[in-house]
């Protein structure tokens, strides 16, 4: 028998694979990739849900497989990474403890974080079930295990904001604990509450990624975990800033990611270009409504403090986001 | 730094009522299952594992490294060459098996993490698509070297990629069970059934064949993936006792149908390996022991603790225990060039000690393999001969399982033909043609290798069916791992080309 050096699918690269394309490529059966050219050897429950939702979305690639992710995230490297940044804000955590941190934060700041942070862990749960939708409905392995990565992310930045509420009910009482019904019903909450459950049953596998990853996300998360994070800095919760750079760290990759995925598709076929476009211009307005919303309801309540007026961090995001659309030749909708 | 127990509830509890869509849009019965409840009657949702991401991160990281560990010590291609010939064909058995397998798990756990009930379940269905991940490179990765050994280790990943007659019957188990599954029966089919029960199986059962074959590599592995496993498995518990509270007779059924849907495709994944592909002195028990320990009597506790029956068809599943995976072993070594994987014929001391095992039955699969040595006497050995000691004639499948119809015993087949809806199907037992008549609407449309054969998608010749449709090459088709050159056997080995 002659020697082979790698799997079936991999041998024409002609070189040898990196593990991430050892582990990572062509692991879904039924799209097609493979020698079956079937979709689902049964009549499977959910066989019309994927020929609507993934099969017809208007989102086509000659090849889902040519997409990777540039951090070539496998799961040994994801644990690794992840415990690292993990060490880092237990170290943090760690010290409020110590160093009675909580107890000489302001008043003012402590409302702030009572309602716009501990409320966070709803929508960042829709963003994890959404998250977890596109990776089920993905046409490759390699973006159902980027998306499957950042729905645990999702987790991870839900369950620190968890862990900081209960160190501060250590020190107040209660505190955070009408988070669900500031979610349900503070005015402040319900446009980001409308287009989260809005993208919920957008059920186009490519449409509830761009909503998500190219609209939603990166304009809810440069507000929070940046500008929201800037703004713990200057009202001396130096140490939440520091929490959230590491949890920051996770949305840069998920935009990373999503780039990749864009540039990919676009290249592939240039239509797809008008495709993302329209779902941008579409669930812009929803998002955007959502993200100025805080600014300005912000504006009364920081304006006695420290911290700049927010109008400044609006037009700061929506130039951010500019730039971040137009690094893969998209716009931000009308 | 708090305990777990004290921050982590803040975490999991997340649910809220809409207001700009309606639950069942947000939950569409269709994906996540029935009976469809309102969040109301999940609220309650709970396991015990309650992990949280920094332990998640933390654990699992450690665990990859003791598993690189080992592979390091021992996982080399030297190692591996000293392993038996037959162990090494059970590798290759579960090399295919596994890893692809287990990412269709991603894609079902992904489904309860977006489409479980409620938020503590769906949090744990993530870790659980995490969980399915590690176990898809794992294994890709410690076979890849082996690829230089043998190119049969190829089907590592591309067996299910192929239209080879088992990967259709693995397909149709797994895109049923996962890929294209609700949420409900997702939980209850893989957590409850599969991974509650029968991983034990291929987890419990193979590590410690693996043990006793040296093989520490595959040992560590399997054990590093069970850990996984028996988290993860804890979610369909609280599933299957919401739906036992509101639709017992559905639970009951869910149970029942994946039950014999499991046991029939690991009877031949693992039964193959421990009773045939492992060496007779590092054989720990016969495959029906470990099954009526391991699978049989913790089966049975579940069922007890849900309040469900035993199913129906208990005492032909007991019967099945003595006979089935010798007829599928022997149908499969008569067939053998279909599969990626090498064979061996039991000789006079493994005989003796199936026949211990399984008293009931043996005298007539003794008879079976008298048959195939004979002709093996006849031909003389060689890998020239391989296809003279091989079946010609198509089989049949099984419109259910997918399996050739191998249930029953040499004296008496059980098969079973329904006409339904004017088309003629062919069942291999009743079990499988009860399942088919529960849900026709998912099965009747599928089509088996014969009818591919006869409709002229696959290719009549066996030749062409092994290169062009089973996608095998002279290099990888099975053949006897000794080519019939037994020393018991007695045959004239000159006659070997």
């Amino acid at each position: 028998m002659s020697q082979q050096k790698t799997y079936w699918h991999l041998l024409q690269q002609k070189r040898m694979p990196t593990e991430y394309e050892i582990v990572t490529s062509k692991l879904l059966c039924y799209t097609g990739e493979g020698f079956t050219g079937k979709r689902f050897e049964l009549d499977v429950p959910l066989k019309d849900w994927y020929r609507r939702y993934q099969e017809e979305s208007p989102l086509v690639c000659s090849s889902w497989e040519k997409f990777r992710d540039p951090r070539e995230t496998t799961y040994t490297k994801y644990t690794d990474l992840q415990r690292a940044k993990e060490i880092f804000v237990d170290g943090i955590l760690g010290e409020i403890e110590l160093t009675g941190y909580d107890a000489h934060l302001r008043p003012a700041w402590l409302h702030i974080f009572h309602r716009l942070v501990a409320p966070f862990r709803y929508p960042g749960h829709g963003f994890q079930m959404i998250a977890s939708y596109i990776g089920q409905m993905a046409p490759s392995g390699r973006i159902t295990i980027a998306a499957a990565l950042q729905s645990a992310d999702e987790m991870r930045r839900i369950q620190r904001i968890a862990y900081r509420i209960r160190q501060l009910q250590q020190i107040y009482p209660g505190f955070g604990a009408d988070s669900k019904t500031l979610w349900e019903t503070d005015s402040m909450w319900q446009p980001l509450r409308e287009v989260v459950e809005r993208l919920l049953i957008a059920y186009d596998w490519a449409e509830s990624f761009v909503g998500l990853n190219l609209v939603l996300k990166p304009l809810v998360d440069e507000l929070f975990m940046k500008y929201l994070s800037d703004a713990a800095l200057r009202e001396d919760d130096y140490l939440l800033g520091q929490i959230f750079y590491s949890l920051n760290e996770d949305c840069q990759w998920h935009r990373q990611w999503s780039e990749s995925l864009v540039r990919m598709a676009i290249e592939d076929n240039v239509r797809n270009r008008d495709t993302i476009q329209g779902w941008i211009n579409q669930w812009y307005p929803l998002a955007a409504r959502a993200v100025h919303t805080f600014a300005s309801l912000l504006e009364d309540t920081l304006e006695q403090m420290k911290t700049p007026r927010l109008k400044r961090t609006e037009r700061a995001i929506d130039r951010y986001y500019r730039d971040y659309l137009r690094s893969m030749n998209l716009e931000v909708g009308s | 730094m708090l305990t777990r127990e004290e921050w982590l509830p803040l975490a999991r509890k997340l649910d809220w009522d809409y207001s700009y869509v309606r639950e069942d849009e947000v939950f569409p019965e269709v994906i996540s299952g029935r009976p469809w409840l309102p969040h109301s009657e999940w609220k309650d949702w709970e396991e015990s594992f309650k992990t949280s991401y920094r332990e998640y991160v933390d654990n699992q990281y450690e665990k990859d490294m003791a598993v690189q560990a080992v592979h390091d010590a021992v996982g080399r291609i030297e190692n591996v060459e000293k392993l038996a010939l037959p162990w090494l064909n059970s590798l290759k058995v579960h090399a295919a098996a596994l890893p692809l397998a287990e990412f269709t798990g991603v894609v079902g756990n992904l489904r309860g993490a977006r489409f479980g009930r409620d938020s503590a379940w769906r949090t744990m269905a993530t870790f659980g698509a995490l969980d399915e991940y590690r176990h898809t490179q794992i294994p890709l990765l410690l076979f890849h070297p082996l690829l230089r050994l043998d190119s049969q280790f190829d089907w590592a990943h591309k067996f299910y990629h192929t239209n080879n007659w088992f990967a259709v019957a693995a397909r149709h188990f797994f895109d049923e069970l996962t890929v294209g599954q609700n949420a409900i029966e997702f939980h209850i089919a893989t957590n409850v059934v599969l991974e509650t029960g029968f991983t034990n199986l291929q987890f419990v059962g193979l590590a410690s064949l693996a043990r006793e074959s040296s093989d520490h590599m595959f040992e560590r592995m399997v054990t590093s993936i069970q850990t996984d496993e028996a988290r993860h498995a804890q979610i369909g518990h609280p599933v299957l006792a919401t739906v036992m509270k509101h639709d017992p007779k559905y639970a009951q059924y869910l149970v029942d149908k994946w039950f014999w849907r499991n046991w029939r495709l690991f009877s031949i994944l693992t039964g193959l390996s421990i009773d045939y592909l492992t060496a007779l002195e590092q054989r720990p028990y016969s495959f029906k022991e470990f099954m009526e320990e391991w699978i049989i009597d913790q089966f049975l506790r579940t069922l007890d603790e849900f309040g469900l029956e035993k199913p129906w068809y208990w005492d032909l599943l007991l019967d099945e225990l003595d006979i089935y995976h010798h007829m599928i072993y022997a149908s499969a070594y008569s067939y053998r060039a279909t599969l990626w994987f090498n064979f061996v014929i039991p000789g006079p001391a493994e005989r003796k000690w199936l026949r211990q095992k399984y008293p009931k039955y043996w005298d007539d699969m003794d008879a079976v393999w008298e048959q195939i040595s004979e002709r093996w006497r006849t031909v003389g050995p060689g890998p020239a001969n391989e296809f003279a000691v091989h079946g010609t004639a198509m089989p049949t499948f099984c419109d259910l399982c997918q399996l050739p119809l191998s249930a029953g015993t040499p004296r008496k087949n059980t098969a079973r033909v329904l006409v339904h809806e004017g088309r003629k199907y062919i069942f291999c037992s009743e079990p499988c043609q009860w399942i088919f008549l529960r849900e026709p609407e998912r099965y009747a449309s599928h089509t088996d290798i014969v009818k591919r054969v006869l409709s002229g998608e696959a290719p009549a010749q066996l030749p062409n069916l092994l290169t062009e449709y089973f996608n095998l090459t002279p290099d990888t088709w099975g053949k006897d791992v000794h080519n019939g050159d037994y020393e018991w056997l007695g045959a004239r080995k000159d006659s070997a080309a």
